[in-house]
């Protein structure tokens, strides 16, 4: 391992984060380097691979973006160079608090020229309807991230402000855990600041904004799940105990924002919004959005919600006041601005400068021409000329200038050697009632950046020969700052604060989210039957090939003429069509199919991704430990899309196992850590309802009509075999195994688990939990849907159940299969009707008609 | 002058609205200009909610809830205003080239020299009024920028140079402008709708009130000037030996320009004459997009028909 570092030294600029004035490595990474200097190069590499399975595990890489990668280097800071930026982040953070206050305000820095007023004023940020006007003060600023990078003469540059939605705190969350699991030793050893102490002052400062509130209410509001950093709103959310929303979970009324809930609508005091400020509103604002909450500025308007960080923040992260800040800094500090920002020009008072790049007021890079490719096609526009930069019909007073900026570098580890990229730092500060605090910690990002958040894209101008592949990649790294002090931050001062709020979390299941646990519950265990079924199949085929008894060939075409004709798949068609040549009994196709068809919504590809789908709605609920499975189900369905099945191989079989593990593992640890106060009963209702509509389906298709005795017999023992619960039946029965038998254990044995009677009592359970809606005393309409299914059942006795009539159908059977399968969907369309939040969509509407106007 | 207002909205819906959440501009304002004696406004079916406050350009907005099923609102707004003495404008000093006024938008604090340089020609302009005035410049300085409904385009500008002739002062060449619009545009309610843009109706030469005013805001502000968006009533007269009738009036929009010292003057392109004992203001904003009437976001209902009546009465 030596060798890679003296190698780094060798071919490594002096502008490296690592390297020191002599060459050697910089005093503050020794000891990280020495204590790597014991690895092996394997064994870094192991750790790499570790880093990489952790971060996908904890899942806060999403499927669509799957190019970032965990160096487990580190980025080490020493304790100067924090101390300064830490001093020059919380002035920054003061002076763009200061000019939030004022645009919002009073606008003395408009008045008095330090900053432009037309600037100000044509700026897409600037939320005219939350100017408060004179004498009143605007709201503070919450959370900020600032993108900080060192040029190559030293000096620290801020390259972004983040100032209404600084996405990122989750990933350096997790990127502290995962490079603690994979360097421990080294962490332990490089006295690393803790970074715990922000999430408490964060709590902290959100509590004290509930002070004399009742019963308050918090709620993070995210995009959604379509949305690159839902991940990381959702692990927030939990980590902090707050409800996670959706803007469609919200909803104004008499000024208020109400969360609706499964008990009806509750109150919000505080909404922490990751949704930007152009959004919010598709009442008030120009822009109509789905990701809106109607009526919201007239509710913080009227001052009955918290909205953080405070609504029109997005003007003030504009890299257009960057050029400003300095000038205010001297007006309204009376000091230097310590962090000076990249150098950014206004182009409504300077020229354009080619070698710059184009950005718009909001800091959007623009493109050159292809606003007028896109525009202007039909006319022969020639006036265009190369040198004109600016999109057509536009004003330089809409752009900006940001000259490209060359930053110092830091050592990664990639492909088994030490490769060296240009770095900057996003670190993360909160603005609490005692000043601002600093997170001493950070995201060392490589680059080239993302553009998926506007962040500062310096211009990639390091090119080596791995860049080719690494330019899809963008690395990031944990950032220790080392302290010489004994590090006890995390002990130290753990105040004992009793937070109302978190009790209260409890109970107040958004009816999205109860919607999603039913469903997920439902795919859940769909999942688990069709998996079953297509091994259990597969199995039946394998053995088939070996066997020549044409029962046995019989009875495994039935079970694929069940799964080919719809049967026993999911939407289940109870009923045999008349015509069975039309469908494919082939068995190995139907294999195939059964796993991946595209046309069939019970296929195990489809179910899954809905299970997918529906856990990511609710993904702040579930444990990390139940996450894990649902990426390991991710990770199976994907190689299900990608490869070609082959019906006989030991691989799909295999695979299968796998999926069923993760099913059941899943399963078992969401009813072991999830209380039913976060809506597992939903999870649990679901799951119930799709077994007892998938036992009901095979029933009726096996044991519909009467067999031929020997087929009989072999049908009825794969049947049982594909409810689990052929090892019961044969210990019970002995001798007397019979269709009557297999139909008491199955449908009548109200304690039997696998049994449709089980279901039926344990959904009546169930929905005790699912608040009332009529007076006490009057049952509920579900329920009674679920009494009528629970007495059909109990009041029918085996005989007649398994006797069949002269045409060999059991219709006594099939009527009471029919019966109960109307009853379950009955319960399901009350739940649907009475507790899912069944959103109808917002239009806007506008006065339009010209006609009425002189 | 005395009038008394009353606008009638009316939406139908072909299906229930389960809620409905609005806001009205349907107050007019109190300015330099008017007074607003008493207003009100009546929603029908109750509204579960509502409440009133002052928009970023001093326009009174009321907003109003309606939680409880529904398939028709109705939303009426009574006034009573008193409309002030003008000037005519025609008599004010028209001492501002163009081209001084632009320069004064983008740096209101060189008014006080103006102002000195004017002074010792005549009216003596005392130093509180010069920074009262300068704010005011600051302030009407923001409608000299493109808005949603009003881009900034050359052709607008060609348009407006015919007018705004090298030195020529802001109101004669107002006036100008607001006259060859007159003559030279068609009014024509079937031509534009509220998107169409203000270049079609540049090129089509035809259009109503909002596309005459947006037009002449356009070419005002592509030139550097302030021009801003007014909203409100003019009373009409029935053809001669006719009765007034019921609901025939209608809401007018017209636009204003700023003048350093003096203010905003309203200029009404579509009648060719500047506003004064028969226009009232009802709201002002950069376009229509700031001044709407009545906007709102409904869930459910269907499609819509919206009825409008209004009625200005001389008292």
């Amino acid at each position: 391992m030596e060798m890679c570092f003296t190698d780094y030294l060798l071919h490594s600029n002096p502008t490296d984060e690592a390297v020191g004035e002599d060459g050697e490595f910089a005093r503050h990474w020794q000891t990280l380097i020495n204590k790597l200097s014991e690895l092996s190069r394997d064994d870094l590499n192991g750790r790499a691979n570790e880093a990489y399975r952790l971060l996908q595990e904890y899942g806060m890489m999403d499927q669509e973006h799957q190019n970032w990668q965990l160096d487990p280097l580190p980025m080490v800071l020493s304790e100067e160079d924090w101390r300064f930026l830490e001093q020059g982040a919380i002035q920054r953070q003061q002076l763009l608090n200061e000019v939030y206050q004022d645009l919002y305000g009073e606008q003395k820095l408009l008045k008095q020229g330090l900053l432009p007023a037309n600037l100000i004023r044509r700026h897409k940020g600037y939320l005219r309807e939350r100017v408060v006007g004179e004498g009143q003060a605007a709201q503070p600023l919450f959370i900020s991230a600032m993108d900080i990078g060192r040029d190559l003469s030293g000096q620290f540059r801020v390259l972004a402000d983040h100032c209404q939605c600084p996405n990122g705190i989750g990933m350096l969350l997790e990127n502290r855990i995962i490079n603690r699991r994979v360097m421990g030793e080294a962490f332990n050893e490089c006295g690393v600041r803790r970074i715990t102490r922000f999430f408490r002052i964060l709590q902290e400062t959100i509590n004290q904004q509930l002070e004399g509130a009742r019963d308050p209410k918090v709620v993070i509001l995210s995009p959604g799940p379509e949305h690159t950093s839902y991940s990381e709103h959702a692990y927030l959310a939990s980590y902090m105990g707050y409800t996670l929303v959706r803007s469609a979970d919200l909803t104004v009324r008499k000024g208020k924002v109400w969360l609706k809930t499964l008990r009806g609508l509750r109150l919000v005091d505080v909404i922490i919004r990751w949704v930007q400020d152009s959004d919010i509103d598709s009442l008030e604002l120009p822009e109509y959005s789905m990701n809106g909450i109607p009526g919201l500025l007239q509710a913080v308007r009227a001052g009955n919600v918290k909205v953080f960080n405070p609504l029109g923040a997005g003007l003030v992260e504009s890299p257009a006041l960057m050029p400003y800040l300095p000038g205010i800094a001297e007006a309204l500090q009376g000091k230097p601005l310590l962090l000076d920002s990249i150098q950014v020009n206004w182009l409504g008072e300077h020229q354009d400068n080619s070698e710059a790049e184009l950005l718009t007021l909001t800091g959007e890079k623009v493109i050159p021409n292809a606003a007028e490719i896109s525009s202007d096609t039909l006319s022969d526009d020639a006036h265009y000329t190369e040198a004109d930069r600016l999109p057509a019909n536009t004003l330089p007073e809409d752009y900006l200038n940001r000259m490209p900026l060359n930053l110092t570098q830091a050592p990664f580890w990639q492909q088994g050697r030490l490769v060296s990229r240009p770095v900057f730092l996003r670190i993360f500060m909160i603005n609490s009632p005692d000043g601002v605090y600093v997170m001493p910690g950070a995201i060392c990002q490589s680059l080239p950046l993302n553009d998926r958040d506007n962040s500062s894209d310096a211009d990639e101008q390091n090119t080596d020969d791995s860049s080719e592949t690494l330019n899809e990649v963008v690395q990031v790294k944990d950032t220790w700052i080392r302290s010489s002090q004994p590090v006890n931050e995390l002990n130290s001062q753990r105040k004992r604060n009793r937070y109302p709020d978190l009790a209260l979390v409890e109970g107040a299941v958004p009816s999205r989210t109860a919607e999603n646990l039913y469903w997920l519950g439902r795919y859940l265990e769909r999942g688990e039957s069709t998996v079953r079924l297509i091994r259990q199949l597969t199995e039946k085929h394998s053995e088939g090939a070996a066997s020549s008894d044409a029962n046995f060939i019989a009875m495994t075409e039935l079970f694929a003429l069940g799964i080919s004709g719809g049967y026993l798949l999911y939407p289940y068609h109870c009923q045999l069509s008349e015509d069975d040549s039309e469908v494919q009994a082939q068995v190995s196709q139907t294999i195939i199919d059964g796993l991946n068809h595209q046309q069939w919504p019970g296929a195990l590809v489809q179910t899954l991704d809905a299970f997918y789908a529906s856990a990511c709605e609710v993904r702040d609920l579930l444990s990390d430990d139940s996450w894990r499975f649902v990426d390991d189900l991710k990770d199976e369905i994907n190689s299900l899309k990608k490869h070609r099945i082959s019906s006989t191989s030991r691989v799909v079989q295999a695979r299968l196992d796998r999926i069923i593990g993760y099913l059941m593992a899943f399963n078992g640890s969401t009813s072991d850590s999830m209380p039913n106060s976060n809506g597992w009963f939903m999870l649990e209702i679901g799951r119930r309802i799709e077994r007892a509509q998938q036992l009901l389906a095979m029933l009726e298709y096996t044991l519909g009509q009467e067999l031929p005795e020997n087929q009989q017999n072999l049908v009825l023992d794969e049947t049982l075999s594909s409810q689990l619960s052929l090892v019961t039946y044969r210990r019970r029965y002995r001798i007397y195994q019979s269709v009557e038998s297999a139909i008491e254990l199955l449908i009548l044995d109200g304690e039997y688990p696998r049994s449709l009677a089980y279901q039926l009592k344990q959904l009546q359970q169930l929905s005790q939990q699912l608040p009332p809606k009529k007076r006490p005393g009057l049952l509920e309409e579900h329920d009674k849907a679920l009494l009528k299914a629970i007495t059909a059942c109990q009041l029918t006795d085996r005989e007649s159940l398994a006797e069949a009539d002269d045409a060999g159908l059991r219709s006594t059977l099939s009527s009471l299969i029919q019966q109960i399968n109307s009853q379950l969907d009955v319960f399901g369309d009350m739940l649907l009707l009475n507790y899912f939040s069944h959103t109808k969509t917002a239009r806007p509407l506008a006065w339009s008609q010209m006609a009425q106007q002189i | 002058m005395r009038y008394k207002i009353k606008h009638v909205t009316r939406y139908e819906y072909a299906d229930f609205v389960s809620l409905c959440q609005n806001h009205a501009r349907l107050t007019p304002r109190s300015d330099h200009k008017q007074i607003n004696l008493n207003s009100r406004i009546y929603v029908e079916p109750e509204p579960g909610y509502i409440d009133q406050y002052m928009d970023y350009y001093h326009n009174q907005v009321t907003v109003f809830e309606l939680p409880t099923q529904h398939k028709t609102l109705t939303v009426t707004a009574e006034s009573e205003i008193q409309l002030l003495e003008q000037p005519d404008i025609r008599s004010l000093p028209d001492k501002y080239s163009w081209e001084d006024v632009r320069h004064l938008l983008r740096h209101p604090e060189c008014l006080a020299e103006y102002s000195i340089e004017i002074q010792t020609l005549q009216c003596k302009a005392s130093e509180g009024q010069t920074s009262e005035n300068t704010d005011s410049l600051f302030s009407a300085a923001e409608f000299a920028l493109p808005s949603p409904f009003v881009p900034i385009h050359p052709e607008m500008k060609q348009f407006a140079e015919l007018s705004f002739t090298p030195g020529r002062p802001l109101i004669d060449a107002t006036y100008d402008l607001m006259a060859r619009i007159f003559h030279e545009f068609q009014y024509d309610p079937g031509f534009s709708t509220i998107s169409t843009p203000i270049l079609a109706v540049l090129q089509h030469k035809k259009g109503v009130c909002q596309d005459f005013a947006h037009l002449a805001i356009g070419c005002l502000r592509s030139l550097g000037l302030a021009a801003r968006y007014v909203s409100g009533y003019i009373e009409t007269l029935p053809p001669e030996g006719q009765e007034k009738l019921e609901g025939a009036d209608a809401t007018h929009a017209w636009f204003a320009v700023y003048v350093p010292e003096i203010g905003w003057l309203d200029f009404d392109p579509t009648n060719n004459v500047t506003a004064k004992d028969q226009h009232i203001t009802v709201a002002v904003g950069r376009d229509f997009s700031d001044v709407t009437p009545l906007k709102g976001v409904v869930f459910g209902g269907g499609s819509n028909r919206l009825s409008v009546a209004v009625d200005v009465t001389r008292l």
